[in-house]
């Protein structure tokens, strides 16, 4: 059996047992809760912010009034409460009063009606709210999404990043997600630098609208990438699964080739471009083609090597680098991200 | 006086204006954002139509690279909202669709989703890019791209239960039109001449996915099986023999035939189970594809048997020859990854995250080549090359909020990597290569963040990471990085401002060093001035430089034509600094118009110098010194009006300026263009 494949059964029992354990010891813990009831945010919000005159630990349910009391007094907020996909809830009828409508982000309103109003009376009120508790409360139902799944370990999260700095619940201007700005604007309220990037000559069509910033990068926290060292951006998504974000449009440089540009597969795409934009043609990361393969390929063939050890180009170069002829590296080796009929890319 | 000072004020930011760097279709809307209602629906819906125009100056193929508008009529954008007022709506409860740039804009999008409350989701992305790309302008040389590429991606999901779900997925990615190339065409044996290629590309992407979801003691698994299909059917190419190609080498082939299909079939599985629970989360991840790609080369080609030319003192013009080469052979790439990641929460202030990541890659491919000639014997050759990649990561994550206003984050990462690649060549000329490389890399970060106040928000993080044998003299080796970003927030004033350091210091070799340094500093701040005015300043430095050894090889006498021999000792220095201004202003008319202007400068002032001059009699430090600094300067102001003719319908005039210029030549050519392009609209809001 091949060594994929011994890896490919090896997670998969391996997650086998770990699911048969995690579930088990997770309904000893939660034996007599329901799993709604394990997350209940009002107990870490009472914990935490000291405002347990109005949180109780456990919310009663008599404490929920639902969102028809709410519209009394918040009819602008109600009235296009039907284009918010958290309206689902409501339509359904079904669920329980704990993530229905207003009460299942805000908690219950009975105690926010009795003091007759008052931001400090919503038990969830999220301008009020540190980042770790609003990620947590809306964690509370989106936990399990896929999207989602890395979230914790994101460098948003990281940086308390809360989800309200991108959506916005009653004020969202795009027809999907509920982002507060669209994309590439709420993301480049905070990273400045890459919009410079996208403003550059050769660039990615961001600005144009032919793409998102989340065609590339997952903001919820992505696996970790299967090239360089593990140590590239958490927030990258994944083409076809496992590969780099890159060849889910750049499908002809995904291979396999018979000869392969070692780099692109070990290093990844990022060795010579620059993905979000720049000065030079093609996204490469500098303007003289000769001068990006030259770093590399010094001629002595032994990248990485130390003692001993190291990676071997089959041919160092053997042209002149004052003949203008040789230094377009690419005007002869065509097909410098893999191919199948020779090993120096050059048909 | 106020009024006055907002004047002046405006007047004296112009020249600093920047803003998007396009300038259509308008973001501004017209008509009640309330839409009407329509039996169980609320409809809404605005489209914007109209003349888009460009006039180019100097280097158009360069425009075309860059930016690409043309002139035209264009549905430059369409929004249109069918929701359902009580959830439920017959047959479904959300039709959402937009459009940007149909109607032969280069980039056009559409997007579809329709939704039907717990029962059923469709989402439709369809998506053209004209991908026009110029010659590299090192050289004159490489490859000019004319091409269109086509991308859809559908997705529908069934809910069959409140745990279960199915999904089927297809994605289609189309990439079709001319393409020029060079390729080098073997007539003379060792010898070689370097021919323009025409292709008229034939690239098709075709994928299908089977997904389920399934919900069960509080975890959640999504498993897909997906088949991916791609083959290049780019078939005949034909020499362009019309002399105009710049290469210095011109072909003497009076007849070529080439055919390259390749199929490529990745089946693939992907599993992912996740679970979060009050003091815990985890989420595991599995991922299988196996790439299986087969294809035939067959290239015949007639001329002049190259033995000898100007470019190759050894070789001289022989007689007429036909050579045919034929290649036919296999590629496989299996693929396993895998990911475990936990989160602990053992404290309300303390979150851990151990994520352990495992991959194994392994591409294997064979060719056999078959030449036959009418000069020389038969070649029979085979090729077989394998590169493999095995890499294990750890790292652990702790977050902890000690106050309100104070948090701190820590890493630790831990990288194993070992990749082996071997070559072998038998027939008439034999090689074997095998190679090894492991390395490991350590990497930790340490950050805090403070939040001293509501809208003030402080994060700085530093990475010092040491990886035992990078891949690449490029690649991240003794590295250290610093990040640091403020951010303030209140009301309508937003401002931030960002560092970021990575240094790196690289010794692929003994006696040998190559060193990066990046710098990156941003500014940027939105301001709503009152009296309807906003403003939007973004400011942004990036410099880097890189010091390397350079072993280029060079004539021993420094003329073309003399015997060429390793050099070494020269070091690289590439250097630039890149400044990126841009300001946005918009303000309204009496709430029945709005003017929007903006200004994008791009500046890379390299190291210093202007211009560069190449002189012969020091080839090698001329030919490094001049390809290691490249000045520009790219520049876009842009200006914007909307007037709102009646409630519902709303005229729209635009133009924007691009104008880009390079303070360095290749080869005597200084690429140049400056380009009007604007567009005139209307907006129609029923």
């Amino acid at each position: 059996m091949s060594t994929h494949r011994l890896l490919a059964w090896g997670v998969t029992v391996s997650l086998a047992g770990l699911v048969l354990f995690l579930s088990t010891s997770a309904r000893a813990a939660d034996t007599g809760k329901s799993s709604r009831e394990t997350k209940n945010p009002e107990a870490t919000d009472a914990a935490d912010s000291g405002r347990s005159s109005i949180i109780a630990a456990k919310p009663d349910p008599a404490d929920f009034v639902g969102a028809q009391a709410c519209k009394s007094c918040h009819p602008a907020e109600f009235k296009v409460f039907y284009r918010n996909p958290h309206f689902k809830s409501i339509a359904s009828g079904k669920e329980p009063p704990d993530i229905t409508g207003c009460e299942g982000c805000h908690g219950p309103a009975k105690a926010h009606i009795e003091a007759k109003g008052g931001r400090t009376t919503i038990p969830r009120a999220f301008t009020l709210m540190s980042p770790a508790k609003i990620i947590e409360t809306c964690l509370n139902c989106h936990a399990n999404e896929f999207n989602r799944a890395n979230i914790r370990r994101s460098e948003h999260t990281e940086h308390d990043v809360a989800c309200t700095a991108c959506h916005s619940n009653h004020h969202s201007t795009t027809p999907r997600f509920l982002l507060a700005k669209s994309q590439p604007e709420a993301c480049y309220q905070c990273h400045a630098d890459v919009r410079s990037q996208f403003n550059m000559p050769s660039k990615h069509r961001v600005n144009e609208g032919f793409m998102a910033c989340s065609d590339c990068h997952n903001p919820h926290g992505g696996f970790s990438p299967t090239f360089g060292m593990g140590k590239t951006s958490k927030m990258l998504v994944q083409a076809h699964g496992n590969d780099e974000p890159c060849l889910n449009c750049h499908v002809d440089k995904r291979g396999p080739f018979v000869f392969e540009h070692q780099v692109r597969n070990v290093d990844g795409c990022i060795s010579c471009h620059r993905p979000h934009g720049s000065t030079n043609a093609k996204l490469l990361v500098r303007a003289s083609v000769a001068a990006l393969c030259l770093e590399c390929h010094t001629g002595t063939g032994d990248f990485g090597a130390r003692n001993g050890r190291g990676i071997t180009v089959p041919d160092s170069a053997t042209h002149s680098m004052v003949d203008p002829h040789y230094q377009h590296c690419t005007g002869c080796h065509v097909k410098i991200h893999g191919s199948n009929v020779h090993y120096r890319f050059l048909r | 006086m106020q009024r006055r000072i907002i004047y002046l004020s405006f007047f004296l930011l112009l020249p600093l204006l920047h803003a998007q760097p396009v300038v259509a279709p308008s973001p501004d809307r017209t008509g009640s954002s309330l839409g009407s209602d329509l039996g169980p629906f609320n409809i809404t819906n605005s489209f914007e139509t109209g003349y888009r125009f460009s006039e180019v100056g100097g280097d158009s193929n360069l425009y075309r690279s860059n930016v690409n508008y043309g002139n035209g009529l264009r549905l430059l954008g369409g929004n249109f909202a069918a929701i359902s007022k009580d959830g439920h709506g017959p047959g479904f409860d959300t039709l959402t669709m937009t459009t940007r740039g149909l109607g032969n804009d280069p980039y056009g999008m559409t997007t579809v989703r329709l939704e039907k409350n717990e029962r059923y989701s469709y989402d439709m992305t369809w998506r053209r890019s004209d991908y026009f790309n110029s010659f590299l302008l090192n050289g004159g040389g490489g490859s000019v791209a004319n091409t269109r590429r086509v991308m859809q991606d559908h997705d529908f999901k069934l809910s069959l239960t409140k745990w279960a779900k199915l999904g089927l997925g297809y994605s289609r990615n189309q990439d079709t039109g001319p393409f020029v190339s060079a390729y080098e065409l073997y007539i003379g044996g060792l010898a070689r001449s370097v021919l323009p290629l025409d292709k008229n590309t034939r690239q098709d992407y075709n994928a299908y996915r089977l997904n389920g979801q399934f919900d069960f003691l509080g975890f959640r698994l999504t498993l897909t099986h997906s088949w991916d299909y791609f083959k290049d059917d780019t078939g005949l190419a034909v020499l362009g023999a019309d002399g105009s190609y710049p290469l210095p080498n011109p072909s003497v082939a009076t007849a070529y035939r080439r055919s390259e299909p390749m199929h490529i079939r990745t089946p693939g599985w992907f599993g992912n189970l996740t679970t979060s629970r009050r003091l815990w989360a985890m989420n595991a991840r599995m991922t299988y594809s196996k790439g299986d790609q087969n294809f035939i080369y067959s290239e015949d080609a007639t001329g002049a048997s190259m033995a000898k030319s100007p470019i190759c003192s050894n070789c001289g013009q022989g007689p007429v020859a036909t050579v045919s080469t034929n290649v036919a052979g296999a590629a496989r790439r299996p693929f396993a990854a895998g990911d475990l990641t936990f989160s602990l929460f053992p404290t309300k202030k303390l979150t851990v995250v151990s994520s352990t990541s495992a991959q194994d890659t392994r591409t294997d491919g064979t060719a056999r080549q078959l030449q036959l000639s009418t000069y020389q014997a038969t070649k029979n050759i085979f090729y077989f090359s394998h590169l493999g990649m095995g890499r294990v990561s750890d790292s652990l994550d702790a977050n902890y909020r000690v106050t309100k206003w104070l948090g701190l984050n820590a890493e630790y990462l831990y990288t194993e990597r070992w990749v082996d690649y071997i070559f072998t060549r038998a027939g008439t000329t034999n090689s074997k290569a095998y190679n090894a490389l492991s390395n490991h890399l350590n990497a930790g970060t340490f950050g805090f963040r403070l939040r001293p106040f509501q809208p003030l928000s402080i994060n700085v993080d530093s990475t010092i990471g040491r990886d035992n044998s990078a891949y690449t003299p490029l690649s991240p080796a003794n590295y250290h990085t610093i990040r640091a970003r403020v951010d303030y927030h209140l009301n309508h004033m937003r401002f931030g401002a960002s560092y970021r350091q990575l240094y790196n210091l690289n010794a692929p070799r003994l006696f040998s060093y190559n060193t990066q340094h990046s710098r990156d500093i941003s500014a940027n701040g939105s301001f709503a001035l009152g009296g309807n005015w906003w403003l939007d300043l973004n400011y942004s430095k990036a410099h880097i430089d890189t010091f390397a050894d350079l072993f280029v090889e060079l004539p021993v006498s420094g003329a073309v034509g003399a015997k060429i021999t390793n050099v070494r000792g020269y070091s690289g220095a590439y250097l630039s600094n890149i400044h990126t201004a841009s300001a946005t202003v918009r303000t309204t008319i009496k709430e029945r118009g709005t003017i929007y202007f903006g200004y994008n400068l791009v500046r890379d002032a390299g190291d210093g110098r202007a211009a560069l001059d190449l002189g012969l009699q020091n080839p090698a430090s001329a030919y490094l010194a001049r390809s290691q600094t490249f000045p520009m300067t790219y520049q876009a102001p842009m200006a914007r009006l909307s007037i709102r003719i009646s409630p519902k319908t709303q005229w729209n005039a635009g133009w924007e300026f691009y104008r880009y210029n390079q303070q360095f030549a290749f080869f005597g050519y200084q690429p140049y263009y400056r380009a009007h392009t604007g567009y005139t609209s209307f907006t129609f809001t029923f």
